[in-house]
């Protein structure tokens, strides 16, 4: 059984994240250019406040950049001319549920890991070109060179 | 002669072939607190190549051939300086502790949640989550509505104080996440209370 009991509606932003995918992280802040294609291929451009979900893929021009809180506290940031995907996130810590599966195409990112490490070791993963790199935590850069 | 010119063309291209393949790069930085995590990387053969140490580094080939270095911080600070600055600040978390079957704040709380409504203001936060517990004295439905009075209360009072409506959002756990575990029924100063979480 589900140890909470759902957020309420009263306040909240739109009932699309009620009942869409839900939202696994939020923009903290954006610099220049940067846009996301959605799991169902549009591509809208970011800003402070937006929301992520599952299967976003966030691309973002030269000099631009993105900060992204995700639900277990994870922050990344992106840097100029990189591609990065959030395959697979998974947060549910009250039966300790969690996956991080992600893809850094190419460019640049930097990551304090948040809850998901420390809930399960083995729950974090960062795809770059051929590498598949285990993330125990806690603070790191990894780029991704074209 | 002939023989020292080929061995040079043939160091040099070994060289070139070497720095052209690296790929990837992932760097260990220390926390604030200057701990250090760890991350792993599988090679081609299934060899694990584990860093743990600050600035150590791992080079990761198109052909999956894995090679250590170390950074030092002045490296780091300027190859990386882009995203090491765009990186977010850890959401913060102010608690607020109310009284037995209470959902009224004080006249002290009410001027701390002044202060946090600033701290949303200037910091540009992005989404605030206020969380609402109760202890496990009582009824569990009951409980589960008086936690979410709770949170209720500390979010209006957001509002009162300038915070957008929009930013807010509503949770509530009744006495399902105690701060201090403890047996069915018991009143506790610790568990009755609402966390806002700053984004």
């Amino acid at each position: 059984m589900k140890k909470y009991f759902a957020s309420v509606g009263w306040f909240l932003i739109t009932p699309l994240v009620l009942f869409a995918s839900p939202t696994v992280a939020l923009v903290k802040s954006v610099q220049g250019d940067v846009m996301v294609t959605h799991a169902d291929k549009t591509t809208v451009s970011l800003k402070q406040g937006d929301r992520i979900f599952e299967k976003d893929s966030i691309k973002t021009a030269s000099n631009s950049t993105i900060g992204i809180v995700f639900e277990d506290n994870t922050l990344i940031s992106i840097g100029s001319n990189a591609e990065f995907l959030v395959d697979e996130y998974l947060f549910e810590p009250e039966n300790k549920n969690v996956k991080f599966k992600s893809n850094l195409f190419k460019g640049i990112m930097a990551c304090k890991t948040g809850l998901i490490p420390k809930i399960n070791p083995d729950a974090m993963e960062i795809k770059a070109k051929t590498a598949t790199i285990g993330i125990r935590g806690t603070y790191f850069v990894a780029e991704a060179k074209e | 002669m002939r023989r020292l010119a080929l061995l040079g063309l043939c160091f040099g291209a070994v060289l070139f072939s070497g720095c052209a393949t690296k790929e990837v790069q992932i760097t260990l930085m220390p926390e604030e607190d200057g701990k250090v995590g760890t991350i792993s990387v599988a090679d081609r053969k299934g060899d694990t190549h584990t860093i743990n140490k600050a600035y150590e580094a791992l080079d990761i080939s198109q052909k999956g051939e894995i090679t250590s270095k170390h950074e030092t911080e002045e490296s780091v600070q300027v190859k990386y300086a882009e995203v090491l600055h765009a990186l977010p600040q850890k959401p913060q978390s102010h608690l607020f502790f109310f009284g037995f079957d209470s959902a009224v704040l004080e006249a002290k709380q009410l001027d701390e949640l002044k202060m946090v409504a600033r701290l949303i203001r200037e910091n540009k936060v992005v989404e605030v989550i206020s969380i609402g517990h109760s202890d496990s004295a009582g009824d569990k439905e009951y409980n589960k509505t008086l936690s979410l009075q709770r949170a209720k209360t500390v979010a209006d009072k957001l509002v009162v104080y300038g915070v957008p409506k929009s930013l807010i959002e509503l949770k509530y756990y009744g006495d399902a996440n105690p701060l201090e575990p403890t047996t069915n029924n018991k009143p506790n100063a610790k568990n009755r209370r609402v966390e806002i979480i700053l984004k």
